[in-house]
């Protein structure tokens, strides 16, 4: 128990510091290499989700996960 | 008979010159102030009219005579996040207000008036004739990409023929994004995210056409950024590819195609554009990416 809660304390930080690296301190813009920035957001979140206190709330976690790379790859694809 | 077909020969060949002697040329770069650099999540032709929406909430109606106007979205909540923009045959503005969530916009007061829950989610929102024509979330390998629905029968479903879903790759990437241009009476250009062809189609019927890029190179994600049908078999293309001046990927390369007779024109575009906002058979308008309104003509 106490493993997992030092992995939470450590992981979860670097997590969030990769997330910021990585995603949304870019600029909007798509820029080349933009949807293998949503897929890595994409795993990050994931990477999060499931960390939740419980089922219910990892699987809703996951299925926004989904959403936001949904919306990520449109703003690159269709978005101008 | 040598003179008949000297002059068999020399008739063809100033009939192919002077097809090969037309070119296209900017003729006007206007810069109107309204214009917003956010992003664009939908364009809708209508009539009169080219209208932008932007992630802002910011739609813009750039009239066909270059005046340009802009009103904000009203009447959208926070968790609201308008994506596409069609106009049908009755001059009706429609976008997704959320995936599953269509919306109409009065398009006097940019007031959002109506909401149509369709429980299913839908990705993407274009417009052919009095239908809208959309792409659902998870579409599958091996049919279909695009239905086509009135607006508020949303069950009232057709399939669109002509994107055919891939099998393999990434199911939510850019191989399946299904994207559309500006249409043509009933027939609909469209093409997946990262493809090098596109179809036009009226939904029945389809054909799929090689986008003319052999002579660049194209941005790998989003080799076609637009395309304006003129005619069943004519059109405008906007290719997409780095602009080094930006540092960015962007349309740089705008082509005109006639297949009937063939004429395959292009001019390198500075700036580069974001978006074809209108197009006949001899004149283009495209928003640049500072912002200003480029008129590409065809001359003689």
């Amino acid at each position: 128990m106490k493993s997992i809660r030092t992995f939470r304390s450590v992981a979860l930080p670097v997590v969030f510091l990769l997330a910021l690296l990585v995603g949304d301190s870019r600029p909007a813009v798509a820029e080349d290499g933009e949807l293998q920035r949503c897929q890595s957001r994409r795993l990050v979140c994931y990477f999060h989700a499931q960390f939740k206190d419980d089922a219910l709330s990892a699987m809703l976690a996951f299925f926004e996960c989904d959403y936001e790379h949904l919306n990520c790859v449109r703003r690159h694809i269709v978005g101008r | 008979m040598q003179i008949a077909l000297f002059s068999v020969t020399l008739f063809l060949s100033l009939a192919i010159g002077r097809v090969n002697a037309a070119e296209l040329r900017v003729t006007n770069v206007a810069r109107p102030a309204a214009i917003p650099a956010a992003m664009i999540v939908g364009r809708a032709v209508c009539s009169d009219s080219t209208w932008l929406l932007t992630d802002s909430h910011q739609l813009t109606e750039v009239r066909n005579d270059g005046q340009v106007s802009q009103r904000a979205v009203t009447g959208v909540t926070a968790t609201d996040r308008l994506w596409g923009l069609a106009c049908l045959s009755d001059g009706t503005l429609w976008t997704m207000v959320e995936f599953q969530t269509l919306g109409r916009i009065d398009n006097r007061t940019g007031r959002l008036q109506e909401r149509i829950d369709l429980h299913v989610d839908r990705m993407t929102l274009y417009a052919v004739g009095d239908r809208l024509l959309y792409q659902t979330r998870r579409p599958v390998p091996g049919l279909a990409a695009l239905m086509t629905s009135p607006a508020r029968r949303p069950y009232a479903i057709k399939t669109w023929a002509g994107l055919v879903v891939p099998r393999g790759g990434n199911p939510d990437g850019s191989t399946r994004m299904a994207v559309c241009g500006i249409a043509v009476d009933a027939l609909a250009p469209c093409w997946f995210g990262s493809a090098r062809q596109f179809t036009i189609s009226d939904g029945m019927v389809s054909r799929t056409i090689d986008a003319p890029l052999q002579s660049m190179s194209a941005d790998g994600e989003t080799p076609i950024r637009d395309v304006a049908l003129t005619s069943s078999t004519a059109y405008w293309l906007l290719a997409g590819g780095r602009d080094g001046e930006r540092g960015r990927t962007s349309g740089v390369r705008l082509f005109r195609v006639r297949e009937n007779p063939s004429q395959n024109l292009f001019i390198d575009l500075k700036p580069s554009a974001r978006i074809i906002l209108s197009a006949s058979d001899t004149r283009c308008v495209l928003l640049t990416v500072d912002g200003g309104l480029m008129e590409v003509v065809v001359t003689p």
